[in-house]
């Protein structure tokens, strides 16, 4: 009866009160045509020596059937002294320097002309340098592992701070397979000795806008910034897991654009969101100075590290098993299996042992060629 | 001809009566055969002093063959007028009337002449009085005149009745509880002379010398008159009777004729029991949710109380309550008004009008009134709802001349949230407010009120920052009375509200952010009732403001923050008015008043100086001046326009105009659609300009079914001027420079409000629909940045179509249901215009502020409420109320917004409360 009670009285609350069980997905009833702005995405420096820019353009809401890339522009990185180094498209939308010595205190900006004719450019803004992460460690707590990152700059200089990371990692299937299946001609057969399907490597990075400063700290300093957090029994660390942190240290409008674009993507949905906005960037098309450009080009020499953590420091219970069970196939209905997801594991004299795609075959969620940093 | 005779020898021989003992004029003799009564009584007269007083049509069917010797008269009558509709009755003085169908009353009820009060008649008569009029007609009639018959004699009684004009004045109360009522309609019969209690109960009418019936009417009481002869000024307090069985009566009640004929417009007046008839969420009984119902009131969502009144900001209202202003209205994140429902008595709503005598804020004063407390005997009450418990305990200090009324309400949230596993178990939820009123009659002349009220609140969604906020008021009134023509009302108080943040998720970062501010206030009111045309209002005023806006400290020990403190702000606001409410004739009448402000922003100041050129920046500081502790920053001068006028077409319909202007130098910062309780106050300045409005309204009134359904249509347009918008990611708190932060802007709001309200019957409740718009401009070349390029935009509350459903009706005393329907536009909204990528995500590109809508909103809810008991004289009494809130369970949005997750942009919809939630509470009376 108590029990009862109080149920009723917390179902009145929950309903009541907590929000978050009411939010459903929405799409907008949206006839935009696309408007085709052009996001240009990385900041001077961001590589250490080597600058990435990464070239795109706008699209409409809820298409996610491509990413928009701009291949084909010139981009150089100019100073205030009239030099000029150029970057090279790699396709995919991405441009690359070569190896630069760039000079912290310098002034620099971005120069693009696109394909289609138009010029843009960024504002110039001094070169920094990020003073390196004095650590980045983690602990496990009942949800799981946190990661974190420690910092300081003792000139006090930096005060505006921005990460983001890749993270790799290792992971086994839980059967192991010589074969493979070619579904053109019917046949299963072995793998040749340099191709295996057990042991891959998983790849991922950073998708929240992490951001950090010291403005009201009487010290320039950061102190355990949670990078990343990883569930317990999650597959990343299964094995051999490594996270490549990168340091940025913003000047101050540079960190409002960062903090605008978040706020305005990430820190909503409460009762108290504020009003989306438009953001300023630092870019202007210099053709047309009624074109919107999306983007802030800084300038920063990056701090990167790649830390690494390894399954055995977690305790014994962190792996468990994946739900695989082995099915018995026919010789004749191998086919037939494939196409219902079945992978073949073992010959037995009558049949093959199968069993689905997840458990045998590593490629169906990452990469099965060794990083080259890999230990 | 004789009825006209037989009325006149009854006043005279009323006037010359002196004894009330009845006499023997012995004994009569006679034979009669079919004689007629003239005869009958011809010889009846010449035996004895008897005189016969008949009509010749009455006794014309009468043939008398009787003889009798040496009988009394009156078995003579009774054997001539048993079996007919006839009766007689025998006066003192020998006069003999005869009557068809009644018997005239021949000696006057006990007391008839004595009273001047009617609070010295006998207790029982009161609670005979307060019943219902189906009961009181099974009581056998009392044998002392009921109040309404007796004729009061009001100042110096004279032989002869002066020609002229005198002044009634004093008191309407409750009769049960000794409760002051206002907002009372005192009127004179068959004129259009009338008053209108103030907060306290006082009235004061002034009416030509003479004879007079007196009209009393108000919210939730029974209409009463009294007969007066009006010799000279005098007092005439008067008792009203509570309209006991709540579940019978009305749910909503204006004040009848002053609908039509007041020169006020766009006023509404609601008490408890009207919010309390009304289904509300978790059954919490709202006030300020229950105000959202009136037309022309707006609110951006379901999740706020905050009130958008006629296109303005919910910073434009002024909340008061008994005269302290509340700055934070609000519990709970803002979901809950912070009035505890059991000690309110009534609450005023001003949305165009706005007596001179009130100013500050821009769109509205909400006036909500506490109860005085029961100065006769102690009483008390309790409640339960899933969300709260509260207690009221009321009595007597003094009897009959001081009174208190205390409350307490608390929620149980906390016990709730603990347990619940898992997610929530570490969150934490609580608000409780307390409420004090005391008042106290020194004597006839001189009463004192004092108000305190304190509400705290504390939050922590299972994360490691804590909020926790308060108001603190306290405010005494005092209320002196110099002659029935003026009084005046002086009242001093403070008002506070502060707010915490506490951050210690990482020691070496934590941190406790506050906030506070704090006023002072004075201020002295005179009504004076100059003659039947002119009555006047007129005071000064003065508000003392002091502002933290921010102090941040490290909180754990090895925590790295430093500790920063924005500069106080402090400023003065003194006021003067004067109103006239005029009237020209029976159908013309006018309210016209002034109200003139100096405000004053006050040092010590470093007030940064910028380039007059640019944008105000950090980077565009170009020096900064010291300003000393009391010197004037700046000073602003605000004189305010405030007219109505109204023209009665006929005896229930009217026509209404007026202009009002208003002004506000406090503004509350929020960038957030709602306002959170962590906005911050502040102060205009030599970069803040004051806030100001102008209000052009005009209304039809029409009251049809003797004041019974009102209907009313009312029109307003406004404009308004330095209203404050933020920049793009605004920062708000602990910002030394707050002005580098905001944008002037503009905005016009326009509308019409059409309104039928069913006060009384079995059924009733009101229906109302309205059309309104509101804009905002932004267009400030120095503020850096133009919103939606300079041009007009609706705000966040502009619904231009509302249509608002609140009906009543009661199946037996005992039980009633209740239910809502409400309908209005989606809020406006701003949608993404494109997607792209970045920062290893799929972010929205923003383009022009609330250029779509969100869905309309729906809502039905139903209640019903049921009495347990309805016997007036019993221990407890007993109350349930059980409803639904959001019956159909519709999914209204409360906003829609695009997330950036695990590197995809998606568009969810929000809902508050996104199902139909019953509620169930129950309310015990002592």
């Amino acid at each position: 009866m108590h029990r009862s009670n109080s149920f009723l009285l917390t179902m009145l609350f929950l309903s009541g009160l907590l929000w978050s069980g009411c939010q459903t997905p929405f799409t907008p009833p949206l006839h935009t045509a696309p408007l085709g702005y052009l996001v240009v995405e990385g900041s001077i420096g961001n590589e250490g020596k080597v600058t990435r820019i990464r070239l795109s353009r706008t699209r409409t809401v809820s298409d996610t059937s491509h990413s928009d890339l701009v291949d084909g522009a010139q981009l150089s990185i100019q100073d205030n002294l009239s030099h000029t180094y150029p970057l090279y498209n790699t396709g995919d939308g991405l441009y690359y320097s070569q190896s630069l010595q760039l000079t912290a205190g310098n002034f620099y900006r971005l120069a693009i002309q696109t394909p289609d004719g138009k010029t843009y450019q960024s504002a110039l803004v001094q070169l920094k340098v990020s003073p390196p992460m004095d650590s980045v460690y983690w602990n496990l707590n009942p949800d799981g592992v946190n990661i974190y990152v420690d910092t300081h700059d003792p000139s006090g200089k930096s005060v505006y701070y921005k990460w983001d990371f890749d993270e790799t990692w290792e992971f086994h299937t839980h059967y192991v397979s010589y074969l493979q299946y070619n579904d053109k001609h019917d046949l299963i057969y072995a793998l040749p000795p340099d191709e295996q399907i057990y042991t891959c490597w998983g790849h991922d990075s950073s998708s929240d806008i992490m951001l950090a400063n010291t403005l009201s700290l009487n010290q320039d300093r950061i102190h355990a910034f949670a990078l990343q957090s990883i569930p317990y029994h999650d597959e990343k660390l299964s094995v051999l897991y490594s996270i490549r942190v990168r340091q940025e240290v913003l000047d101050t409008t540079e960190y409002t654009f960062w903090s605008d674009m978040k706020a305005n993507n990430e820190n909503v949905g409460s009762i108290f969101d504020h009003q989306p906005f438009v953001i300023k960037g630092n870019i202007t098309c210099t053709s047309d100075p009624s074109v919107p450009v999306i983007g802030y080009v800084g300038a920063c020499i990056a701090f990167q590290k790649r830390y690494f953590i390894s399954n055995q420091s977690l305790p014994d219970g962190w792996n468990i098993m994946e739900f695989c069970t082995p099915t018995y196939v026919s010789f004749d209905s191998v086919k037939a299996y494939w196409a219902m997801g079945y992978y073949p594991i073992v010959k037995n004299l009558t049949n093959y042992m199968e069993a689905k795609a997840h458990c045998v075959d590593c490629r169906m969620r990452g990469v099965n060629h060794k990083p080259a940093f890999w230990p | 001809m004789k009825g006209i005779r037989i009325l006149i020898c009854l006043v005279l021989s009323l006037m010359v009566m002196r004894d009330a003992l009845a006499q023997t004029r012995g004994t009569v003799s006679g034979r009669f055969e079919g004689a007629t009564f003239a005869e009958f009584a011809l010889q009846m007269q010449q035996q004895s002093s008897y005189r016969f007083y008949y009509q010749d049509s009455d006794v014309a069917a009468l043939n008398i063959s009787l003889s009798f010797q040496k009988a009394h008269l009156r078995s003579v009558l009774d054997q001539i007028l048993s079996g007919t509709p006839l009766s007689y009755s025998i006066d003192p003085q020998g006069d003999v009337f005869i009557t068809k169908g009644y018997t005239l009353p021949v000696s006057l009820p006990d007391g008839f002449f004595e009273g001047k009060e009617d609070t010295s008649l006998p207790a029982e008569t009161s609670v005979q009085a307060g019943l219902p009029a189906f009961a009181e007609q099974r009581k056998p009639a009392p044998r002392v005149a009921s109040v309404e018959n007796r004729l009061y004699a009001v100042g110096a009684r004279t032989n002869t009745l002066r020609s002229g004009m005198a002044a009634v004045a004093g008191y309407v109360r409750d009769r049960a509880s000794g409760e002051s009522i206002a907002g009372a309609i005192v009127s004179a019969e068959n004129s259009t002379w009338q008053a209108v209690t103030d907060q306290f109960g006082f009235y004061s009418l002034k009416l030509p010398r003479g004879r007079h019936q007196l009209h009393i009417q108000a919210l939730g009481m029974y209409d009463t008159r009294r007969n007066i002869m009006l010799y000279s000024d005098g007092k005439l307090n008067v008792d009203m009777n509570q309209r006991v069985m709540a579940l019978k009566e009305v749910v909503i009640e204006s004040d009848k004729v002053r609908n039509v004929r007041s020169t006020d417009m766009g006023v509404a007046r609601m008490d408890i029991a009207t919010m309390k008839q009304i289904p509300s969420v978790l059954g919490e009984v709202d006030v300020l949710r229950a105000v959202m119902n009136l037309p022309g009131v707006q609110t951006v969502g379901e999740a706020s109380t905050g009130l958008n009144v006629r296109g303005g900001s919910s910073d434009e209202n002024l909340v008061l309550f008994d005269g302290a202003t509340i700055f934070n209205p609000t519990h709970l994140f803002g979901f809950f008004s912070s009035f505890d429902p059991d000690l309110v008595k009534s609450v005023e709503l001003y949305k165009s009008s706005m007596p001179a005598s009130y100013g500050g804020r821009l769109s509205s004063i909400l006036d909500v009134q506490s109860l005085d407390g029961n100065n006769k005997r102690f009483s008390g009450s309790a409640g339960i709802s899933p969300l709260t418990a509260k207690i009221t305990l009321q009595g007597p200090l003094i009897k009959n001349r001081s009174s208190f009324v205390v409350g307490y309400r608390t929620t149980y949230s906390n016990w709730i949230l603990h347990h619940i596993p898992g997610k929530y178990s570490k969150s934490k939820a609580d608000f409780s407010d307390l409420t004090l009123h005391i008042s106290h009659k020194f004597n006839g002349k001189n009463q004192l009120y004092i108000t305190g009220y304190a509400s705290q609140d504390g939050f922590n969604l299972n994360n490691d920052t804590s909020y926790a906020y308060q108001n603190r008021n306290v405010v005494a009134s005092w209320k002196h009375v110099f002659s029935n023509s003026l009084y005046l009302l002086t009242s001093a108080g403070y008002d506070a509200y502060a707010y915490q943040v506490k951050g210690y998720d990482n020691p070496l970062n934590s941190y406790e952010q506050k906030y506070d501010i704090g006023q002072y206030h004075l201020k002295t009111d005179f009504s004076e009732y100059l003659n039947d045309r002119n009555t006047l209002h007129f005071g000064v005023g003065t508000i003392r403001y002091q502002i933290h806006p921010g102090f941040i400290d490290p909180l754990l020990k090895g925590s790295s923050v430093t500790p920063d403190t924005v500069e106080a702000e402090q400023a003065m606001e003194s006021t003067a008015y004067l109103e006239d409410a005029l009237r020209i004739s029976d159908k013309l009448s006018f309210s016209a008043g002034v109200r003139y402000t100096l405000y004053t922003d006050l040092g010590p100041k470093h007030l940064a100086l910028y380039d007059p050129g640019l944008p105000r920046t950090y980077g565009s500081i170009e020096s900064f001046r010291n300003y000393p502790g009391g010197k004037t920053v700046k000073s602003y001068q605000k004189p305010e326009l405030r007219i109505s006028g109204r023209y009665s077409l006929s005896d229930n319909m009217s026509v209404k105009a007026g202009f009002n202007a208003t002004s506000q130098f406090i503004h509350e910062l929020s960038n957030t659609v709602t306002v959170s309780p962590t906005d911050i106050w502040t102060l205009s300045g030599p970069y803040i300009q004051p806030e100001c409005a102008k209000q052009l309204s005009g209304g039809l009134y029409h009251n049809f079914k003797e004041n019974t359904i009102e209907a009313s249509l009312e029109l307003y347009y406004k404009w308004m001027n330095h209203l404050l918008d933020f920049k793009s990611g605004a920062l708000l708190t602990m910002n030394h420079q707050i002005e580098t932060q905001l944008i002037e802007s503009r905005g016009k709001a326009y509308g019409a409000e059409l309104m039928i309200k069913k006060t009384a019957g079995k059924l009733n409740g009101w229906v109302s629909y309205t059309y309104s718009r509101s804009f905002i401009r932004s267009d400030d070349p120095l503020a850096g940045e133009m919103i939606n390029h300079g041009a007009f935009y609706p705000s966040n509350y502009d619904k231009p179509n509302d249509l608002t459903l609140i009906g009543n009706y009661k199946l037996s005393h005992r039980f009633s249901v209740s239910l809502n329907v409400l309908y209005s536009t989606g809020r406006p909204i701003t949608y993404p215009i494109a997607e792209f990528d970045y920062g290893g995500s799929t972010r929205v590109l923003y383009s022009d502020r609330n250029q779509y809508r969100i869905p309309d909103y729906f809502r039905v809810d139903a209640s019903m409420n049921i009495e347990g008991n309805a016997r007036i004289h019993q221990l407890t009494h007993n109350s349930w109320s059980l409803g639904v809130y959001n019956v159909t369970g519709r999914k209204n949005p409360y906003s829609i917004y695009f997330i950036s997750v695990n590197g995809r942009s998606q568009g969810y919809q929000l809902s508050i409360f996104g199902s139909a939630i019953p509620f169930i509470t129950y309310n015990i009376r002592f």
